[in-house]
């Protein structure tokens, strides 16, 4: 669908006519050029690298390092490998984390030194890392118990830990519990929570409840419309995304509903401006934190909520997405594995953003690009 | 090499704002204009426009406002730049220093925030409390205007309308109350807030409008008494204040989307407004006075006034007098008249402001084969489209010329003229020859009196109605009527004169070393004293040089043999100062002459090298000494004035016009081979002329106005797209787009001269065997709403006239991407190749597209070969033979068969959208989209691409060049410049794929193209200072830069320079250069390094020599091999220099 033009001087949608207009309309060729350029790139994908287990349990999560051009890729034997892209030799260091499955790996532009992993299974706690790249190696600086945390947005010194309705907020460098967010009264008990912080570090969403981090006071409880997704802050600071619906940050009113992001699990990028979107599967498997996801991603433009582009993986399900720091790289963890078989073939495959396959070229010179194909 | 030296070579033109108010003076009216990085202030007198300061701002300027404070008796200035550096700015006078003074500035960027799609709005209350800004969407900016406040501080309000289209504070409201065009689901309304000041919230307003046309998108604020606001769309006008509305759907203002709006009355009675296609009109709110004594709007009137530029900002400044800024052509100072003139129109131009932006393409040129570049740029689009001819110096435009070997001195005579020269003397070896001018005719003719058997040295109109010629034998003085000999002085001993100087009234005469000082008289001249001097003389001159005098009491002189400088005071001789000018060259001319004000004494040695001095009148003293190389030959100086100032010209094998600006000597060359003789003519065939020889040759001719560049205007009346030389057809291809829309023009006004590509010698059509029906454009009956079609053309210009030779229009919906000028493989026939893509509107992306190969012979253009392609060529170079084209995503090599066909060899894939190419060698370089530069070579033996290595960071890329194997130049949409290095020598195969970014700086300029060349003719072992290497850009606002490469020590050095000077320049608005100057994106800010900020060096040359000191104070410069402390004059002479590498 093409946005609506904005006033006097829109953007040509094409792209090709777009490219001389922003010689003369700097920078983008008019108003929503800016726009059109990211649904330029954010409405392809195209494959180009698979990184896959090599002892056969399966990969679970990654996450791209802020720092490097390389990832970090959990597996169900409990172990984490960071593997470098664009390098011939991919893995290049590997450790064992948990004795189970690591299913989240949290790491954060703010401190990329830092990380958390998740694990699931017989015990089911995170843990803090510090990761040094030139060893490289990997320090652990707490086990927590909590199921998830994430780094705050503006400084690494504190981060938000997560276990079911509860919040906590912890100091990094000590790993003590500064602060702890949760009403029993007001809980929403959504299944998947995961509390964040907002862009501006002064509000934490947990449970659909926001809570004012300075004064330790809940503000705001948002209406329930779904069972999944308890909702995150818009990087733009002005929204709460819970589900499908859009919240303003401070009257609270009801913005928009997209029903496209109806139990979807979403993150944004880093610049804020695309949602990437994965629905969580219609038959959630009895454990709570164990997600999976139909095979579908999509993105959309997170300044109005458009679709851009609706990609089928052609995969069992998704279990994790994750974007680069240049927004220019999507790491998916795809579960290819059909039904029940305990050797879970679940690989991470990393696709670009912006490209296509152009099927004409596959005639013209079939071994130019053999990253193509699996 | 990865250090690089960036400069302005001509500064941005486009207008992008403007204000008028009383800065400079309460009794001043200003016209304050913004271009881009800067902002030039005039006054308004009524003889015209009259610049009196310009200032360069650390930013791009994206708000710009006046306003006055309570108690102020003048306005002051509001300035925002794009990154959010906010000012106040007043202006203090001091005669005539000009002060800018910061009041209180801040940066006003938020830590989170979405900067809008609509772009910054900045909007002042007219009653001067607030200004408001809308930044980020759903956030409205409040500034309080304190007058006591340093530092700028504001306040934000949520907004829920997320989407606002303009805003505007409305008049007579008791607080502060903001109106807006917002856009939602539902469409477009209008509604407003009232902002209080003490809950820093909006409070409901006093109206709204709910859906408003479809396509309002300005607003307009009345004052009082009306009030309200005017809501402008594109199909209606509409007057609103909260209960008196009123709509009007004129049609002329559906011809094209108005864009701007200028006041005219106080009272808000009329509006000027300005749309896309240059249609000027007058809006005028018709009043109704009612019973009670208010008054109300009664009707909306719309009147076409005439067709201008096309305005990017209405200035009205008084007595019918509007700039009009523009951003894609000229912009205008133009007279509206109350009567139409033959041509249906009212408005009158009265003056033009060259503008050459936006700078779609351009190449760089050397059309008189003299090793200097021309750049012809693409400039401007819709009808103010051209082409610009853009060279350095000064261009002599010939109007006579006669074969006449030998010349040894021309002289222009008045014989019994009032106003003109009707004669010209001629010196050869041992005669002389007079010409009679008489309209443009030239004859030999004979002036009784005149010794035409002996060379002249010097003849000269002289006061007393008479005529002085100095020969080697004699002085002979010539009364004019009747004309014959007055007077005649020989040498007493014989001797023979050597050499000669006279002004009005005075004659010195040298004859080996002595000198004879004479007064004129009426018939006949007085021998007053004489001389003789320790060596024989080399040259002289005896002014006048003091301003308005007659005579001169100063007398300059250069010797052989000690090779020195020197000053006499008249009539006595007395020895004033000895200058040695050291090293064995003997100077060859001498001259004292005034500019702006300032003596100076200039003397040209006989390699072509020039001394030049400031000269004290009073002592005769000489001071500030400079050197600088003008050509290799021996040089004469000679004065003329040219609009009222004085020029000197400098003959020799490089001719140079020497002239000053702000109080600076500029040499400028013109465009001339060699002269050996000028004088100025000024007879009534050939008015204000020169006439200028060479071995050869006599010519006569005009000079331009003199500016460092020169620029020549080739209309085109349509868009050009892309340009390309073809050296053997001695032509130019253009590529450009004229929009046909139907019937356009207005009633009871003249039609539109018609665009180039409808106006061509001849004409073709584009036929296609592979894309018979032309495809998108046709497609969807729907998208048929708009009858306007743009149609796409190739234009063969001849290079020496720039006529349009052919116009081959292509098919419909095909809209062309690229050209250039090659030949392919074994044939040696010129090819104009071009690159095509059928754009249909509801398409994101085409999907195919056309490389036509054309060959232009002697008036015919013939299309040798087309291939189809899928998608758009964006871009193209001719490859080892081959054509390189990027299509879409993929980079593709085609050979040129035998059965001169296309036929594809190879592609690479690893884009989003291979914009641009650069090529060396077998090297490719690609930039992308958004994914910066990738380096390919290709691998003859496997007929593919190898990527070598690519810039991993994102950067969304414009423009790019190779500088050399290992350093790439580039571009973003982000303002900035970068340098990536590709680094061989590295020990991995992963470094080795990575591009180092060596270079990082902001620019401020969006580049739209880079080619290699030089404005200026490089004159080998002339520059001490070592740069290497030149590449031109040219930007969307019409500016010219350069990047040069410098040596590690000597970017060390001007390094060093750019800290201290970054430090004693204060800029206006207290941002800090290395803010400024740092690498910038929505994502991420670095420090900028591997670039030397060529304009902030430049400044160095405009501080006073305290300051100058200040910056020198301790710095260490490499004279040779050990360092010592720099001079102020050290400093002085590299920056000079480097003003001289463009």
């Amino acid at each position: 669908r093409c946005p609506e033009p904005l006033g006097k001087t829109s953007a040509p949608y094409s792209v090709c006519t777009r490219m001389f207009e922003r010689q003369i309309r700097a920078p983008y060729g008019g108003v929503n050029g800016h726009r059109l350029d990211r649904r330029h790139v954010h409405s392809k994908l195209h494959p180009i690298q698979t990184f896959r287990d090599g002892s056969g349990d399966g990969l679970a999560c990654c996450s791209f390092d802020f720092d490097s051009d390389s990832i970090f890729i959990g597996s169900f034997a409990g172990d984490l490998r960071v593997m470098r892209l664009y390098a011939s030799e991919n893995e290049y260091y590997s450790t064992v984390c948990h004795s189970s499955p690591i299913i989240h790996i949290s790491t954060s532009k703010v401190n990329p030194n830092l990380l958390f992993t998740s694990t699931w299974g017989a015990s089911q706690n995170c843990a803090l890392w510090s990761y040094n790249r030139d060893g490289p190696d990997m320090n652990l600086k707490y086990r927590l118990d909590e199921y998830t945390a994430v780094l705050a947005n503006r400084s690494s010194e504190r981060f938000i830990g997560t276990k079911e309705m509860v919040a906590k907020i912890y100091d990094t460098s000590t790993g003590s519990v500064v602060q702890t967010l949760y009403d029993e009264g007001k809980a929403n008990n959504y299944k998947f929570n995961e509390a964040t912080f907002s862009p501006t570090d002064d509000l934490v969403l947990n449970d659909g409840n926001l809570w004012d981090v300075r004064t330790n006071k809940m503000v705001y409880k948002f209406d329930k419309f779904n069972q999944y997704t308890s909702g995150c802050f818009h990087p733009g600071g002005l929204e709460v995304v819970i589900n499908s619906e859009i919240w303003d940050m401070r009257t609270f009113r009801l913005l928009h509903t997209v029903p496209a992001l109806d139990q979807c699990q979403i993150m944004f990028n880093n610049n804020g401006d695309i949602i990437y979107a994965v629905r969580v599967d219609d038959e959630p498997s009895e454990t709570v934190v164990r997600r999976d996801y139909a095979s579908t991603l999509r993105t959309f433009d997170a300044t109005d909520y458009t679709s851009i582009g609706t990609f089928d993986l052609k995969t069992n399900s998704i279990f994790d997405v994750a974007v680069d720091r240049n927004d220019l790289l999507l790491g998916i963890v795809e579960n290819a594995s059909n039904g029940d078989t305990d050797s879970e073939e679940a690989f991470c495959r990393i696709y670009e953003l912006g490209k296509t396959r152009e099927p004409e070229d596959q005639i013209e010179d079939d071994d130019d690009n053999p990253q193509n194909d699996e | 090499m990865a250090y690089n030296y960036v400069v302005t070579a001509h500064k941005p033109t486009s207008v992008s704002n403007g204000v008028t108010g009383h800065f400079t003076s309460p009794s001043d009216l200003n016209l304050i204009i913004a271009k881009n990085t800067r902002i030039e202030i005039y006054v308004v007198t009524p003889e015209g426009l009259r610049p009196i300061k310009e200032i360069m701002i650390y930013g791009k300027i994206a708000v710009i406002e006046l306003f006055r404070p309570p108690g102020e008796t003048k306005d002051l200035l509001f300035l925002l730049t794009h990154r959010y550096n906010a000012m106040t700015l007043e202006c203090q006078m001091d005669g005539e220093n000009i002060e800018i003074i910061t009041r209180a500035h801040g940066n006003v960027q938020d830590q989170i925030g979405r900067p809008s799609e609509t772009g910054i709005i900045g909007i002042i209350d007219p009653e001067c409390r607030v200004i408001g800004l809308r930044l980020y969407d759903g956030l409205f900016k409040v500034f309080q205007l304190e007058k006591e406040n340093r530092e700028l501080k504001a306040f934000s309000i949520r907004m829920e309308e997320l989407i606002v289209i303009d805003m505007a504070f409305l008049y007579g409201c008791q607080t502060p109350t903001v109106a807006f065009i917002h856009q939602d689901q539902s469409g477009r309304h209008v509604k407003t807030y009232e902002i209080s000041l003490r809950d820093k919230d909006f409070q409901k307003g006093p109206w709204k409008q709910d859906n408003v046309e479809t396509m309002a998108s300005m607003l307009i604020p009345i004052p009082e008494p009306f009030g309200g606001t005017v809501i402008i769309g594109e199909e209606s006008i509409t007057y609103h204040n909260g209960f008196n509305y009123i709509a009007i759907a004129p049609p002329q203002i559906k011809l094209s989307p108005i864009n701007c709006y200028g006041k005219v009355d106080a009272n808000g009675s009329r509006y000027l407004l300005g749309n896309f296609s240059g249609d000027l009109f007058m809006l005028i709110l018709e009043k109704e006075e009612r019973m009670d004594g208010t008054v109300t709007v009664k009707d909306l009137k719309v009147e076409t006034l005439g067709v201008t530029t096309i305005p990017e900002k209405i200035l009205y400044l008084d007595n019918g007098v509007v700039f009009l800024g523009s951003h894609v052509g000229d912009s205008q100072l133009v007279k509206l008249n109350s009567k139409r003139d033959s041509s249906g129109s009212y408005v009158q131009v009265m003056e033009t402001f060259t503008n050459l932006g936006p700078i779609l393409d351009m190449v760089v040129v050397d059309l008189e084969r003299q090793g200097q570049g021309q750049l012809v740029t693409c400039s401007g689009a819709v009808k103010e489209g051209s082409l610009r001819i853009i060279r350095n110096g000064i261009g002599i435009n010939e109007h006579a010329s006669i074969d006449l070997p030998g010349i040894k001195g021309i002289w222009p005579l008045r014989v019994n003229s009032e106003k003109y020269d009707n004669m010209m003397v001629m010196s050869f070896v041992g005669q002389s020859r007079v010409l009679q001018l008489s309209g443009e005719e030239v004859e030999e003719t004979e002036l009784p009196g005149f010794d035409g058997d002996n060379q002249t040295f010097v003849c000269n109109n002289v006061s007393f109605n008479q005529i002085l010629q100095i020969t080697q034998a004699s002085m002979r003085l010539i009364q004019c009527s009747p004309p014959s000999l007055a007077a005649e002085w020989k040498h007493p001993k014989g001797k023979n004169i050597s050499l000669a100087c006279c002004n009005n009234t005075q004659v010195v005469i040298a004859a080996g070393s002595e000198l004879f000082y004479f007064k004129i008289e009426d018939g006949k001249v007085s021998l007053k004293s004489n001389t003789t001097v320790e060596h024989e003389v080399a040259c002289l001159d005896i002014g006048p040089v003091e301003g308005g005098s007659e005579s001169s009491s100063l007398l300059a002189v250069g010797l052989w043999t000690d090779i020195s400088a020197r000053l006499f005071r008249l009539p006595d001789f007395e020895s004033l100062h000895v200058e040695m000018l050291g090293g064995e060259i003997i100077p060859r001319s001498i001259l004292m002459a005034t500019f702006e004000g300032v003596q100076y004494l200039l003397c040209a040695l006989g390699d072509g090298s020039l001394f030049y001095f400031i000269l004290d009148v009073k002592t005769g003293y000489l001071s500030e000494k400079k050197k600088v190389t003008l050509g290799t030959q021996p040089t004469m100086l000679r004065t003329f004035r040219s609009l009222s100032t004085t020029n000197v010209f400098a003959c020799s094998d490089r001719p140079t016009v020497i002239y000053s600006s702000n109080h600076k000597l500029v040499f400028s060359n013109v465009n001339l081979k060699e002269v050996n003789h000028m004088c100025p003519l000024n007879s009534d065939g050939y008015p204000d002329s020169l006439a200028l020889s060479n071995d050869t040759t006599l010519m006569i001719g005009t000079i331009d106005e003199i500016q460092k560049l020169h620029i020549r205007t080739i209309p085109l009346r349509e868009s050009p797209r892309r340009i390309a030389y073809q050296e053997p057809t001695q032509t130019f291809g253009v590529i450009s787009c004229r929009v046909d829309s139907g019937e356009r023009n207005l009633p009871g006004f003249e039609p539109l001269p018609p665009p180039a590509s409808l106006t061509a010698l001849n004409t073709s059509t584009a036929t296609s065997k592979l894309l018979p029906s032309g495809g998108g454009g046709s497609a969807g009956g729907e998208q048929a709403v708009s009858e306007e079609q743009e149609i796409y053309s190739l234009l063969i210009l001849r290079q020496s006239t720039f006529e349009v030779l052919h116009a081959h229009t292509l098919l419909p919906g095909e809209c062309t991407t690229s050209l250039i000028s090659a030949t392919l493989g074994e044939d040696p026939t010129p090819y104009y190749i071009v690159g095509t893509a059928i754009v249909s509107p509801e398409e994101a992306e085409p999907k195919s597209g056309r490389i036509i190969v054309f060959h232009y012979n002697e008036g015919k253009l013939t299309m040798v070969a087309e291939k189809e392609i899928k998608g758009a060529a964006y871009s193209m170079v001719p490859f080892n033979g081959k054509l390189l084209a990027s299509v879409n995503s993929t980079v593709r090599l085609f050979e040129w068969t035998s059965e001169k066909e296309l036929r594809l060899e190879c592609s690479h894939f690893n884009n989003i959208l291979a914009l641009y190419l650069k090529s060396k060698g077998d090297f490719v370089l690609v930039a992308d989209l958004m994914k910066s530069i990738t380096l390919l070579g290709y691998k003859h033996m496997q007929d593919a691409f190898e990527e070598i290595a690519r810039d991993c960071n994102v950067k969304f890329m414009t423009a790019i060049e190779i500088l050399d194997d290992d350093n790439f130049i580039g571009a973003d949409n982000s303002y900035n410049l970068f340098v990536c290095q590709k680094d061989s020598a590295a020990t991995t195969d992963e470094e080795r794929s990575q591009m180092q970014e060596v270079g990082l700086y902001h620019l401020g300029e969006f580049v739209n193209v880079f080619r290699h060349g030089s404005l200026v003719m490089h004159h080998a072992g002339e520059n001490t200072i070592p740069v290497q290497g030149s590449v031109l850009f040219g930007t969307t606002n019409g500016a010219v830069g350069m990047v040069a490469q410098l040596p590690q020590e000597f970017y060390n050095f001007l390094f060093e320079v750019q800290n201290r000077l970054s430090k004693v320049i204060k800029s206006v608005g207290k941002v800090q250069h290395s803010f400024w100057r740092s690498f910038y994106t929505e994502q991420k800010r670095d420090a900028s390094t591997g670039f030397i900020d060529g304009d902030l060096l430049e400044s160095f040359l405009d501080l006073s020599r305290d300051k100058m000191q200040e910056v020198v104070q301790g710095l260490q410069m490499d004279d040779g091999d050990m360092k010592r402390d720099a001079t102020v004059d050290d400093l002085v002479k590299t920056i000079e220099e480097l003003t001289r590498i463009h």
